[in-house]
């Protein structure tokens, strides 16, 4: 089994990547692999708690369970401050920003982490286009 | 450096994709590409590419996801570049939810469709000689 990293750059609802990051993220999770995700730029909107989309998938509620089953997922600070999910603060020992904005497990860290993310994962798949 | 750029499976547009997939160091390589939009104004250059790599990589599978599967509807303007693609041996795969929930139809010959193709293209990114291209 390998490890699979989705870099994820397009909010929620406006295009369908978070929804395909999901399901990519689930089936991967579904076959044993590891999976990291990264949210950069409007990316970082993905995790936001309290979306309530009517006519779409809700895609924090199934982050939260990709989370839950182990998937890794971090958002880049400097987006997520720009967007008001982190209001300032220090990271703690571990690196992660403080932030009430957004589901439990979604940390908030720098994009340098992708670097280590690049460097462990068997493949890297960027949704931006 | 090459074999560090080969692992990092980068999206990358249509222009220059070549080189950035290795250049002439293709052979063994499976090419996935995953199209999620509209096909109508960028397509023609990706298909005019994957057809030309289709005789030097080991396979090309195209899947086409979301407003990707347009480019599967029989009478669409891109049908003679698709089917010129399956008839070169290229495997083109289309979700059959997103086809069947657009009212498409019928499909261009050689096209198949599956109902959850993810599972599909999972295995396929990780596979060891994969390289995959958002488009």
């Amino acid at each position: 089994m390998g490890t699979l990293t989705i870099l994820v750059l397009k909010g929620p609802y406006s295009s369908r990547h978070s929804e395909f990051a999901c399901e990519i993220a689930e089936e991967a999770l579904n076959k044993g692999h590891g999976v990291n995700m990264m949210f950069y730029m409007d990316g970082v909107h993905m995790p936001k708690k309290g979306q309530d989309p009517a006519l779409f998938p809700n895609v924090s509620e199934a982050l939260a369970r990709l989370i839950e089953r182990g998937a890794d997922a971090r958002c880049c600070v400097r987006a997520a401050k720009d967007r008001g999910y982190v209001k300032g603060g220090m990271p703690d020992e571990s690196g992660v920003f403080p932030t009430d904005e957004y589901i439990d497990g979604a940390r908030v860290t720098t994009i340098e982490e992708l670097g280590p993310f690049v460097k462990e994962s068997d493949k890297v798949i960027a949704l931006n286009v | 450096m090459g074999n560090k750029i080969f692992k990092y499976n980068a999206v990358i547009k249509s222009n220059g994709l070549a080189r950035q997939l290795g250049g002439n160091k293709l052979s063994g390589v499976n090419l996935i590409a995953v199209l999620t939009r509209s096909p109508f104004s960028n397509l023609r250059p990706f298909t005019s590419l994957a057809s030309k790599l289709a005789g030097q990589v080991s396979s090309v599978k195209i899947y086409l996801f979301y407003d990707g599967v347009l480019a599967a509807k029989k009478g669409a303007s891109v049908e003679a570049e698709v089917r010129e693609l399956t008839q070169k041996g290229v495997t083109v795969i289309v979700d059959g939810r997103e086809f069947r929930a657009r009212g498409l139809g019928p499909m261009v010959e050689g096209v198949k469709a599956l109902d959850h193709p993810v599972s599909e293209l999972v295995d396929d990114i990780m596979e060891e000689n994969s390289r995959v291209i958002l488009v």
